[in-house]
């Protein structure tokens, strides 16, 4: 519990909640149930995707064609729809081909040795052009209303894919915490050579990681189609980095083992309620990526200086001898 | 880069097989900003079959982002492959002077269609219509649609895709002045933008609608933008209850205009711009003369006539063979015709 006061997690989570209510200051439409709750909604497939890449960064790898393998999957999503597939083919069609997608990418990286960086640089350019090739280039439109009804739904005024998101999350929370396995991922990615003295399948668990990664894109294909209702050749695109940015905003370390599911759900929202908020605030829109770099950057600088000023009350509580239980890492 | 360069090798291996295929003909490039979107897929598919019609070879490609550089490396490949003419949707009104130039000294015709570069550049622009009247549709769709749009306090927004894109915020220039001048009771709430990226087409308007619960209007010439704001609009149930209009194409917007969420939005037809910009690429090719004030008739297309660059506010104007050729019309699209486009 104490580590989750001094988390980074928790401190995002108090700056969101600071953000909104400095919105609401100025335009209180903010504080309505249904204003919160699309900020939610907008979120969920950066969320996704951020998730599916957490298990990537806790390797200590990285994967930038996750935008593309959604992309690629929201593709074969609308194709097989507008096929005449059933709703239920078709997205399972779309989460075979993200999984796949991300075997690919585990395969080349795991196997061949290909360093993560090139071999997912190669991918999203393989995957984004596998879309124009599909598609011959055009926008899939005219999507059945089937799929777009998802969208609508909704329990207890809450829309159901935030239902479905939260549900992924704490699956993949309780699993990260509880499950053996998936403490191999943290392993890994802390001290690959001593994990592999520990007798943990590296290979295994890196393929597992980028594996994951593309199920988690194809997911988000999935929202994303439902919600935009049509899909552009530049779907997703760009969501790699923001993907990435979500989780290290979310303190999941880019020098891998540490960070949680929750650390990169928050980071997702965080990235997505920015924009959000700067429209609020009646804020031109030009501003809006100026003002959302800005707003990372703080947030980050902020982190940093409570957690040395935290280490450096640790170190001198520890000289002067009063205890030697408050450390730990954090 | 690994993107652009994996497209561009791709380009030259197809180039290379039409190059040895047909030889003699008249080969003309047809480039958009970036293909992949429906728009310039369709300027596209019209231009190839006014190619068809003509019996001459047209080529339509470009890079598969929007980047300047892609222009370039496409412009030099047409170039070093013998094209006759090129006719480009610039990204950049200055940035492919180079290229351009080049490609004329060695004799390539070059027309540019839907966004254009300094008229020194090129010989005609293809225009969709001048800012004037474009910016002034945008209004009027708005105003149509309201039950009376002169009196009464009316809160509107405009959401695009950036301003740095030129077309559209010139539009949007032109619409601005127009509601200041016609309808001084509209007050402009909030300018959005969207950067052509899907997820925040919809993202930015649900905020905007939440921010304004009292909104009249969301004016969007944005392909992304338009169906952005009608999804969002369905997603938060007050479709019907907004006007919502601006500039898409007809296959993206067509359930959105048969569910009722958007009654009415303009664009031009852009096949028939992409028929129009071979025609009179063509004609130069086969080395006629063309000059201000001249009137011809395009099969598809129909009544045509040269303007002067000045409609576009330019103040260079050649003697021969330079101007700017508008579209005949431009286009309303609503229920009861949409169905009669398909692009």
């Amino acid at each position: 519990m104490k580590r989750f006061f001094k988390s980074r997690e928790l401190l995002i989570m108090l700056l969101l909640a600071v953000l909104i209510i400095i919105t609401g200051l100025f335009n209180k439409n903010v504080y309505k149930f249904d204003s919160i709750s699309e900020i939610f909604n907008a979120s969920l497939t950066l969320t996704l995707i951020s998730l599916g890449e957490m298990f990537v960064i806790l390797t200590r790898g990285i994967d930038v064609s996750v935008g593309a393998t959604a992309g690629l999957a929201a593709v074969i999503l609308g194709t097989t729809l507008n096929l005449g597939w059933p709703i239920g083919w078709a997205i399972l069609a779309a989460i075979i081909t993200g999984t796949l997608a991300g075997m690919v990418n585990a395969f080349g990286i795991t196997s061949m040795r290909v360093p993560p960086i090139i071999m997912t640089l190669g991918t999203l350019g393989i995957y984004r052009g596998l879309m124009r090739i599909i598609t011959g280039g055009s926008w899939i439109e005219n999507l059945p209303q089937s799929i777009k009804e998802p969208n609508r739904w909704d329990i207890l005024h809450v829309p159901f894919f935030v239902w479905m998101t939260l549900i992924v999350i704490a699956i993949t929370a309780y699993i990260t915490l509880k499950a053996r396995p998936a403490r191999y991922f943290y392993a890994v990615g802390d001290n690959e050579e001593g994990a592999y003295l520990l007798g943990i399948p590296v290979k295994l668990t890196q393929f597992a990681a980028y594996t994951l990664a593309g199920f988690f894109a194809a997911l988000a294909a999935i929202v994303f189609t439902s919600q935009i209702g049509f899909v552009s050749m530049n779907a997703a695109d760009g969501f790699e980095l923001k993907a990435i940015a979500a989780n290290v905003l979310g303190g999941v370390s880019l020098t891998g083992g540490i960070g949680t599911p929750l650390g990169a759900t928050i980071g997702a929202l965080f990235m997505t309620a920015v924009h959000s908020m700067l429209i609020f605030l009646g804020i031109p829109g030009i501003w809006d990526n100026a003002f959302a770099g800005i707003i990372l950057l703080t947030v980050v600088y902020i982190d940093y200086r409570v957690r040395t000023t935290i280490e450096l009350q640790q170190r001198q509580s520890r000289i002067r001898g009063e205890s030697g239980a408050v450390g730990g890492e954090s | 880069m690994r993107k652009i360069s994996l497209v561009f090798a791709a380009a030259l291996i197809f180039a290379a097989v039409g190059t040895t295929a047909l030889a003699k003909q008249v080969k003309i490039a047809f480039i958009p900003k970036l293909t992949g979107v429906g728009f310039f897929e369709s300027g596209g598919k019209g231009a190839v079959e006014m190619g068809k019609k003509l019996g001459i070879y047209v080529k339509y490609d470009g890079p598969s982002t929007a980047s300047v550089s892609g222009q370039i490396e496409y412009i030099n490949n047409f170039v070093n492959q013998g094209y006759n003419a090129i006719a480009i949707s610039s990204l950049s009104p200055d940035g492919l002077k180079q290229a351009l130039n080049r490609a004329s000294k060695r004799g390539v015709i070059i027309l540019t269609w839907d966004s254009d570069v300094n008229p020194r550049d090129r010989t005609f622009y293809i225009s969709q219509g001048t800012a004037q009247q474009l910016g002034e549709l945008l209004v009027k769709m708005a105003a149509d649609q309201m039950k009376d749009p002169k009196s009464g306090h009316k809160k509107v927004a405009f959401h695009y895709s950036s301003p740095t894109v030129t077309d559209q915020n010139q539009w949007v220039v032109v619409a601005k002045k127009t509601i200041a001048e016609k309808y001084p009771n509209w007050e402009i709430v909030d300018t959005v933008y969207s950067n052509e990226d899907a997820q925040k087409a919809v993202q930015v308007p649900t905020a905007l609608f939440q921010a304004h619960p009292d909104l009249d209007a969301v004016i969007c010439p944005d392909a992304n933008a338009l169906p952005g704001t009608a999804q969002a609009a369905e997603n938060l149930g007050i479709a019907g209850k907004v006007i919502i209009t601006g500039f898409s194409t007809p296959n993206t917007m067509r359930p959105y205009v048969k569910r009722g969420t958007v009654k009415a939005f303009g664009l031009w037809d852009v096949v028939k711009q992409g028929k129009l910009a071979i025609y009179v690429a063509n004609m130069l090719v086969q080395g006629k003369k063309l000059h201000v004030g001249d009137e011809f008739d395009v099969p598809d297309v129909g009544h045509v006539k040269v303007s002067p660059n000045s409609i576009q506010g330019y103040t260079y104007q050649g003697d021969v063979n330079n101007g700017i050729i508008l579209l005949p019309e431009r286009v309303v699209f609503t229920i009861d015709n949409i169905d009669n486009y398909d692009f």
